[in-house]
């Protein structure tokens, strides 16, 4: 049975015959009637003032005037709220991870040192530790790491700038970065001395500053509850990993092997030895479950043909429909460049904030502060960054809010992020960082363009 | 890892056989015993919960028989209503945990620091979240069992704090062996030094001999020889009785101490105020709760110069001290203020003080609801840096003000449960 509901609507016949195949239909669809008579099969997923949004049998959705369903549909959907459908109810307990490695996704569990996240990867081959950051437009090397793994750096004639000042960086050509699947060749990349005004006997907690600019080309989803980043590995220069066409052609998964293999594809059947998996080419092969990499080898195990039924359903849903379903709210970011910036207030004026997974702790422009009516106490601490230190106070928000989410009586340090010699004329107040983020379990989706944030 | 099964602790109230299709995430859940089962949730109905194992058996608990943080997870992630957090007495995990002695095991190597001729080789029992090295007379087995039955009880009540942990494991020394421990000093400084932290190897230098129990750090090649956390908890051992049980007083405040500073995490220079209130009540309601006695005294090493040293202790023993806590707070002459009191250091500690500062451990940490509120601000100072200042805390704990939050404290001292 093969059924095109948007079209046969579009043509304004509803059109399942009643002898329909499925003789018992499973609870969570409902028989929709259409004004004409005909019987449909779906589940609600959402609705407005004048449609349904359904999800057919066959896993699409179809979008529907509400006057073209029978008086009965109408008051259920008019009744119909999205919280307690059943569908919906289960659908919430599902992991972002559960959804993007159902679309081609790949995830990597993420370190917290500190706030900031860390995930390894490799730089021209060799391993090598990434700090991800929003708040870096570009990406940066380590440069006496970058020697290490047999790059060579540029004159260091280039200039890039923190916080806190300037410091000499130069171009160094980088024949590969590798992130997991995601490839990227023959890139340059400046590098600078992390270290070089750090306090002495720092170490460098990382070797390279994944920037905006990848997490942009890669689709990148950061969740700090999850602690896991996902890319999409076909958004770069070179993968095995090919995407069909929209949505569809990215519902596979990606399976490695204990050789290394990739495979991608998802599962149709198994046994408790081996997983049959329906390659992307369409090719159907067993593979011995504990031939898989661990990971692999658990969802393997843990696969159960009524959970993928399931997972099928959730599997439509949008990041921003699943967290809306567990009480996030959501704010779209504005980029500016590969930056990305999010209006809320600070002590109740409205204000825009850097979003910056990079900064440990929120920090605030200083005549922002001053201006805003924050205290900001003696400047005798330091903030260390890019181009060295600078000095800072202790600064007391009574008020910040980022939509719902209202944070009072916090201490933030408060610095000049203006350059020397430049006017103040810096349009956002401040870094909102990894602290509050992690606080708000914020999720971060560059698809999206959103970020999404609860108050626990 | 895992210790043993679920279970444990657990009434499986029905095993279903119905084939309810789920899409939750595996995660670890535990029970109050300590047994812990990987499995999605299934669903969640009014103080049931279905758990789905990776064989796909469906199994069916009591909520109140999961520990505080699924409890917490089922509310964020299962829709579950909050209520199920604060619902029953919290209890005494570390108690109740049962220990499976296989899992505390003697290795085979000695574990070595410093020139592989000097004298610095331990004796090493590991456990499933510990790696206790001694040398001397002292075995480890028994503050293994104390430090896992303490990690079980924060893993209980902090839902982070299993993923922050990871799969490290945390370095115990023990040494009772006085040559042994001189020599320890003496390496320990120069490592030190040779790592460029002048200010540390002059506290060590100081404190080496004045202390029962010291936080060092563990040198790059140790930790990743035996995937260990950074710190290490040392202890110079000169009562041996109680590290030669479980849950023994002095072991059981230092442990305490520490894992509840870790859960915290780094603590901003600016916003350490309170940070000694609370790890010291902590530790000293764990020591006493625990092992229904004090040992520990606090060293306070004030000044620059590392000469001025001071022991402190409440009045007596731990178990008086809320009999004499009591009437002074009714007749006002300890007085109890939150601001003033997280403002409190080592160095302007007097009895009544400290055992205020254990009142207010009490307090927070003895009943569900409470305890909840303080599970969510370790949460916020985990992120944050920060100890929230006593509005913020009042406000964390329920009450519009502070002096809300003071009467109510108060009143658990002087009509209360306070014991």
């Amino acid at each position: 049975m093969t059924l095109k509901f948007p079209r046969a609507l579009a043509l304004s016949a509803l059109l399942v015959g009643s002898g329909s195949a499925q003789t018992v239909p499973d609870k969570d669809y409902r028989d929709f009637k259409g004004s004409n008579g005909k019987v449909i099969q779906a589940v609600l997923l959402d609705k407005t003032a004048t449609d349904a949004v359904l999800l057919l049998r066959d896993g699409k959705r179809a979008t529907i005037p509400l006057t073209r369903l029978s008086d009965d549909d109408q008051a259920y959907v008019k009744d119909w709220s999205k919280d307690k459908a059943m569908f919906v109810q289960k659908c919430r307990g599902l992991a972002i991870r559960q959804l993007l490695e159902l679309r081609g996704y790949e995830s990597f569990e993420f370190r917290l040192q500190n706030n900031s996240i860390f995930i390894d990867g490799k730089l021209n081959g060799k391993p090598a530790r990434f700090l991800v950051d929003t708040g870096a437009g570009t990406s940066l090397l380590h440069a006496p790491f970058a020697t290490s793994v047999g790059l060579v750096v540029g004159p260091m004639d280039e200039k890039i700038y923190g916080v806190s000042g300037e410091a000499p960086a130069g171009w160094t050509p980088v024949p590969t970065i590798q992130l997991g699947e995601a490839v990227f060749k023959d890139r340059r990349i400046l590098a600078t001395d992390l270290l070089k005004d750090k306090p002495p006997g720092s170490k460098s907690r990382e070797d390279v500053i994944l920037g905006a600019e990848f997490m942009n080309k890669l689709d990148a989803v950061i969740s700090y509850q999850d602690r896991r980043i996902f890319l999409r590995p076909d958004r770069s220069d070179e993968s095995g990993v090919k995407s069909g066409k929209g949505d569809e052609g990215l519902a596979f998964r990606l399976f490695k092997t204990k050789e290394g293999k990739t495979l991608r594809g998802k599962v149709i059947s198994k046994t408790p030895t081996a997983a049959t998996i329906e390659l992307t080419d369409g090719k159907k092969n067993p593979y011995f479950i504990d031939s898989f990499v661990q990971e692999d080898e658990a969802y393997l195990r843990a696969w159960s043909e009524a959970g993928a039924f399931f997972l099928q359903y959730c599997q439509s849903l949008t990041i921003n429909e699943l967290l809306t379903l567990r009480k996030y709210q959501s704010f779209q970011f504005e980029r500016r460049g590969n930056h990305i910036f999010v209006e809320g207030t600070l002590n109740d004026n409205k204000v825009t904030y850097m979003i910056d997974t990079g900064a440990d702790s929120s920090l605030l422009h200083l005549s922002a502060a001053k201006k805003y009516g924050c205290e900001v106490g003696p400047m005798n601490l330091e903030v260390y960054g890019i181009g060295g230190k600078a000095p800072a106070g202790v600064t007391t928000i009574a008020k910040l809010t980022m939509g719902d989410a209202v944070l009072t009586n916090r201490k933030v340090l408060a610095t000049d992020m203006v350059r020397h010699g430049e006017p103040d004329n810096l349009d956002y107040v401040g870094l909102f960082g990894a602290d509050f983020m992690r606080e708000l379990d914020a999720v971060i989706t560059y698809t999206e363009t959103r970020i999404f944030l609860i108050q626990r | 890892m895992q210790k043993s099964t679920f279970t444990r602790g657990l009434l499986a109230v029905l095993g279903l056989a119905v084939s309810m299709a789920q899409a939750a995430e595996m995660r670890t859940w535990m029970s109050r015993k300590g047994g812990t089962m990987e499995a999605e949730l299934g669903s969640i109905t009014g103080d049931q919960v279905v758990l789905v194992p990776k064989d796909g058996k469906e199994q069916k608990f009591k909520v109140e028989d999961l520990s505080l943080a699924d409890r917490q997870y089922l509310v964020e992630f299962g829709g579950a209503e909050a209520s199920i957090i604060t619902s029953g007495a919290p209890g005494l995990p570390e108690k109740d945990d049962y220990i499976d002695a296989a899992s505390i095991k003697k290795l085979p190597a000695k574990l070595r620091l410093g020139e592989t001729s000097s004298m610095l080789a331990f004796e090493v029992v590991q456990s499933p979240h510990f790696l206790v090295a001694s040398a001397g007379k002292i075995r480890g087995q028994d503050t293994a069992d104390t430090a896992e039955r303490l990690w079980h009880g924060m893993a209980f009540q902090h839902m982070n704090f299993r993923k922050d942990w990871g799969d490290k494991r945390m370095l115990i020394l023990m040494v009772d062996d006085r040559k042994v421990y001189k020599a320890l000093g003496e390496w320990y400084v120069a490592f030190l030094l040779k790592e460029g932290d002048q200010e540390g190897a002059q506290r060590s230098k100081t404190v080496w001999d004045k202390v029962g129990s010291n936080q060092i750090r563990v040198p790059d090649d140790t930790i990743k020889e035996y995937n260990l956390l950074p710190a290490a908890i040392l202890f110079n051992i000169t009562e041996a009785a109680s590290f030669a049980k479980p849950l023994g007083a002095f072991p059981t405040h230092s442990i305490s101490s520490v894992l509840l500073s870790k859960q915290m995490s780094g603590v901003s220079s600016f916003g350490a105020e309170g940070y000694f209130a609370i790890v010291t009540g902590h530790a000293y309601f764990k020591e006493i709760i625990l092992a229904k006695k004090t040992e520990t005294h606090l060293l306070d090493v004030s000044g620059t110069g590392n000469d001025e040293i001071s022991s402190k202790a409440g009045f007596k023993d731990g178990t008086s001290w809320a009999k004499t806590l009591r009437p002074l707070v009714r007749k006002g002459k300890v007085k109890v203020e939150l601001e003033a009191m997280l403002k409190w250091t080592g160095a302007d500690l007097t009895p009544e003080r400290l055992v205020l500062i254990y009142s207010f451990a009490y307090y927070m940490e003895s009943d569900a609801k409470r305890l909840c509120a303080f599970a969510k601000m370790i949460r916020r100072i985990e992120s944050s840096n920060q100890i929230p200042p006593a509005e913020e805390i009042a406000n964390i704990f329920g009450f519009d003000s502070v002096a809300g939050f003071e009467a109510d404290w108060k009143k658990f001292i002087t009509d209360g449960e306070f014991k």
